[in-house]
């Protein structure tokens, strides 16, 4: 260490910035996810038959247009969308477009059911909005989907290939049609644009705007943070080039993993500013709080052997509770529980060594500082040690309370996952989503696919009966706004075959099997092969449910699973899927997955601290006040009705790692200062450790809720709360920490 | 006498006419001079031949389908607009597409209605027949093996035999072969 804060000064920065300057070129390359795929827990079980899905049916990433027009079933009305209809095929792309303006009906011909045009090419004719109505009437099932029930808005289903390894012909289709809808919305006439496809497109872009703003605004932040505290440049630029070469060197190493920044990785740099902020604090804080003016490498050596054992337990610590993240079964989760540890452990390495080397440049303080704003700090800390010490038992008592409302309420948190309202309220997205959910139909849509274990086709009346019981019992859902499957098809065939008014199924063996063998000679196969295999073995049933959350859509799906399962019998296989069922089944196993990444955590923080203090005793006080906190966070998310989600399961897991640091610093103090004197020792570490803890955590808890001008709730919830439990954890620090020492004391025989 | 005498002569004269069907549509030595998959090879209801049998040219048309009722509803359109109401042949046609409804009906009757049935296509011959003394259509159901995407037929029966008008006969097996070879048709 010497030898570093003398002559291997120059080297070490030269060493430093060499490595800066390589991870830096790969910082700046580093993506952005596209298609949300990390945010897909890894199931091979669910992604074998995700995968057979897409290969039978295709994408079920449709993207939904809703049409509102003043006069949409009219001459008007239908030429609008005719329009739109020729303008959205030819965006490069967009593999087909179906609406009113190209729907076909099967009616009766001369030989049987034939298909028709719904509108036909006679737009002019007077008659129109008059045979529309008649043919919608008919035809239920284009409501809900085509046209609104209360006929005021039509919807424009866009198909669009699917070219995988490439990432920008998704973004540029939703762009074209961003700028479709914002030309054509007005005089009446509104456009609503969702779909999956959207809302990868929209989550994407939303990283890229936070990455843009809230790094230079957390920079800003801790800057300002800093300069308060430390009134001095030194104080304001070591700790940010600390801060710069940690999320430098990490998002360069994440570039080289061959990764790409997802909703929940976009957090890293700020994050990782935060938390890289503490060792350059508490370096800076002793090099001023430091006595007498001696030799600058001696002082600087001194200050390094006070904080280097603390410090590297608490980024230990903090690594650990982040690396537990890493039993995530979600990839986004388990990336950044992964590189955010690392980056914690590179900040340690490179804040307990660049900091002393710049330092090593100033001339030492003659006297330790004392600045004026640190005197409140002072005076605040002097009351809490002196009611801690003075009142031990009211003050458990009442954190005690505190803690039990909230475990009392925990109860009543919910897992849910909401992709939608994921996004802030004025989000185009969501108010296009509910939009559509109100006047149209459900957004979200769960995908089941049904086929028989011995492989033969599904065109015996026995299965199409079986299906057409599954359908009834989804249809009884109360969130379930519509389901599209072959039968839809098969009772206008029969209808049309029949010359009859009614919709109904073919009655009997003969006329299912020919109803099959019909659409077997269809031309036209793409919009069939939508809903049944070529073969026919496999049949899929599309279940609009309106946008519901997953606490909601999780249980629905594994209902109707129940239900079709019991629908068909042993003899079918019976699958859900979808893009959406995938994130609702993902948020029912994320909760277990963060209990176990929180005990995982907690598990190793004690262990570390009883390594640390090889007291029980110690470790034992060290636990209270750091559950306490996050207990206090789960009551009150209970209590204002924030869900778990994926930001906000995240926060116990890291959050226990970083509070975890201000008892260590605490502890370590009060070891020192302990002199057979509980009451002394508590004194005198809270007036000394007290500063720094609150310095560090003003600057943690501020650069945290930089986050909450991010576009995720989930992530604004995770900044908002993290910071939250910090200031939480603090005050049980101050309190509960002392009061716990004091209560607990045994005066050992060699102490005084 | 004479009465006895024209009855004898009558039955004699059915009896040759029996015969002489039986002969026109036998099959033992056909020689197969084109043939074509209708509409296409690649959804192909069927086939169209070109046939020798004797002295009698024969356009022999195999169909087998699962829609067969929707391929004899295309036919008996086409003859509607071949021979409209009015137009010399429009009883022949009319009659044929009669024929073909009912045959195809009793084809259907005739279908397993078990849904294990591997082979759901329906199959159906017509021919028209075409010799210096006769002109035949004749159309019924038959069995068939398929090798190397050739069929062959194994067992076929008459259920209909007609005999219209030698022009209808003529200018329906001519319409047949440019439907099902194009312009490339064979001149007669």
């Amino acid at each position: 260490m010497t030898w570093l804060l003398t002559r291997g000064r120059l080297p070490f920065l030269a060493l430093v910035l060499a490595a800066t300057a390589f991870f830096g070129l790969h910082a700046a390359q580093v993506g952005v996810e596209t298609n949300n795929e990390s945010l897909s827990a890894s199931d091979l079980e669910q992604d074998a038959v995700y995968e057979r899905f897409g290969a039978t049916f295709g994408s079920d990433e449709d993207l939904l247009l809703a049409v509102v027009h003043p006069q949409l079933l009219e001459t008007a009305g239908i030429r609008f969308i005719a329009d739109l209809h020729g303008r959205i095929a030819r965006i490069d792309g967009v593999r087909g477009v179906y609406d009113l303006t190209n729907a076909q009906q099967l009616v009766t011909g001369e030989s049987g059911a034939e298909m028709a045009p719904l509108v036909g090419q006679q737009q002019d004719d007077p008659t129109l909005s008059a045979r529309l109505r008649a043919a919608l009437d008919r035809n239920p099932d284009f409501t809900g989907l085509f046209v609104a029930e209360d006929r005021r808005s039509a919807g424009v289903l866009i198909e669009i290939d699917d070219r995988p390894g490439d990432h920008h012909y998704r973004a540029a289709i939703i762009d074209a049609l961003r700028e479709l809808v914002t030309a054509e919305s007005r005089g009446g006439i509104a456009l609503h644009l969702t779909g999956i496809a959207v809302q990868k497109h929209d989550v994407s872009a939303f990283i890229q705007r936070d990455q843009r703003w809230l790094v230079p605004l957390a920079v800003v932040v801790l800057g300002l943070v800093l300069a308060a505290f430390f009134r001095s440049v030194l104080g304001v630029l070591l700790p940010l080039a600390v801060t710069g070469v940690t999320v430098t060197w990490t998002l360069g190493a994440y570039q080289l993993a061959g990764l790409e920044l997802n909703a929940i990785t976009s957090l890293l740099p700020p994050v990782l500013m935060v938390l890289s902020l503490a060792v350059s604090v508490h370096v800076i804080q002793r090099w001023l709080d430091a006595t007498g003016s001696g030799n600058r490498v001696a002082r600087l050596l001194s200050v390094v052997a006070d904080v280097r054992f603390a410090c590297f337990f608490c980024s230990l610590t903090t690594a650990i509770g982040l690396a537990s993240l890493m039993t995530s079964n979600m990839p986004a989760v388990r990336y950044f529980g992964a590189f955010s540890a690392l980056g914690v452990l590179v900040s340690f390495a490179v804040g307990i060594t660049l900091v002393p080397v710049g330092l090593s440049f100033l001339e030492v303080p003659t006297s330790a500082r004392r600045p004026p704003q640190h005197q409140w700090m002072r005076r605040v800390l002097a009351w809490s040690a002196r009611i801690a010490t003075e009142r031990p038992l009211p003050v458990l008592a009442f954190f005690g309370a505190i803690t039990a409302l909230s475990v009392a309420a925990l109860p009543r948190l919910v897992n849910n996952t909401d992709l939608v309202r994921f996004l802030k309220s004025n989000a185009p997205l969501q108010r296009d989503t509910l939009f559509i959910e109100r006047h149209l139909t459900g957004a979200s849509t769960l995908d089941f696919v049904i086929a028989r274990r011995d492989g033969a086709p599904l065109t015996s009346h026995d299965a199409v009966a079986r299906l057409a019981s599954f359908e009834r019992a989804i249809l009884a859902h109360e969130e379930v706004t519509g389901a599209t499957s072959i039968l839809a098809v098969l009772r206008q065939l029969q209808r049309a075959e029949t010359g009859g008014e009614a919709l109904v199924l073919p009655p009997d063996e003969r006329s299912t099997a020919y109803a099959f063998d019909l659409l077997e000679a269809v031309p036209e196969q793409q919009l069939l092969h939508k809903m049944i295999s070529h073969d026919f073995t496999t049949v899929r049933v599309n279940v609009r449910i309106r946008s519901v959350g997953t606490s909601i859509a999780a249980p629905l799906a594994e209902t109707i699973l129940v239900e079709g399962r019991r629908s068909f019998g042993d003899a079918y296989r019976v699958e859900a899927t979808g893009s959406f069922y995938r994130v609702a089944r993902d948020s029912n196993q994320l909760v277990d997955s963060q209990v176990r990444s929180f005990g995982l955590a907690l598990a190793m923080v004690i262990a570390v601290i009883g390594a640390l203090f090889r007291s029980i005793r110690l470790t034992a006080i060290a636990m209270v006040p750091n559950v306490m906190p996050i207990l206090w966070t789960g009551g009150l998310m209970a209590a204002l009705g924030i869900d778990l989600s994926t930001g906000t399961a995240m926060i116990a897991s890291a959050v226990i790692g970083i509070v975890v640091d201000d008892t260590i610093h605490y502890l370590t103090d009060y070891e020192r200062a302990y002199r057979g004197d509980a009451r002394s020792a508590v004194l005198r570490t809270t007036s000394g450790v007290g500063v720094p803890l609150l310095i560090n955590n003003v600057a943690l808890v501020l650069g945290f809720w930089v986050g909450c001008f991010g576009s995720f709730k989930p992530t604004i919830y995770f900044s908002l709360l993290t910071g939250l439990t910090m200031i939480t954890a603090l005050v049980c620090d101050l309190f509960v920490t002392p009061a716990l020492l004091v209560l607990t004391d045994r005066p050992r025989a060699s102490a005084a | 006498m004479t009465g006895l005498r024209a009855i004898v002569l009558l039955l004699f004269s059915i009896a040759t006419a029996a015969n002489a069907d039986e002969a026109l549509l036998d099959t033992v030595g056909d020689r197969v001079v084109r043939r074509a998959f209708v509409p296409s090879p690649d959804q192909k209801v069927g086939e169209v031949r070109i046939v020798r049998r004797g002295d009698a040219q024969v356009v022999q048309t195999l169909l087998y389908s699962k829609i067969l009722s929707r391929v004899v509803a295309e036919i008996r359109k086409k003859e509607a607009a071949n021979w409209p109401p009015g137009a010399p042949g429009h009883e022949d046609a009319e009659r044929y597409g009669a024929a073909l409804a009912r045959v195809q009906e009793q084809i259907w009757d005739r279908m397993p209605r078990s849904e294990t049935v591997r082979d759901r296509r329906q199959k159906m011959w017509i021919e028209f027949v075409l010799s210096p003394q006769r002109a035949l259509v004749a159309m019924g159901p038959f069995e068939m093996q398929e090798a190397g995407g050739e069929v062959k037929v194994v067992k076929r029966e008459a259920l209909v035999v007609l005999e219209p008008s030698r022009d209808y006969v003529e200018r329906n097996m001519r319409l047949i072969e440019v439907d099902a070879f194009g312009s490339d048709a064979p001149e007669k």
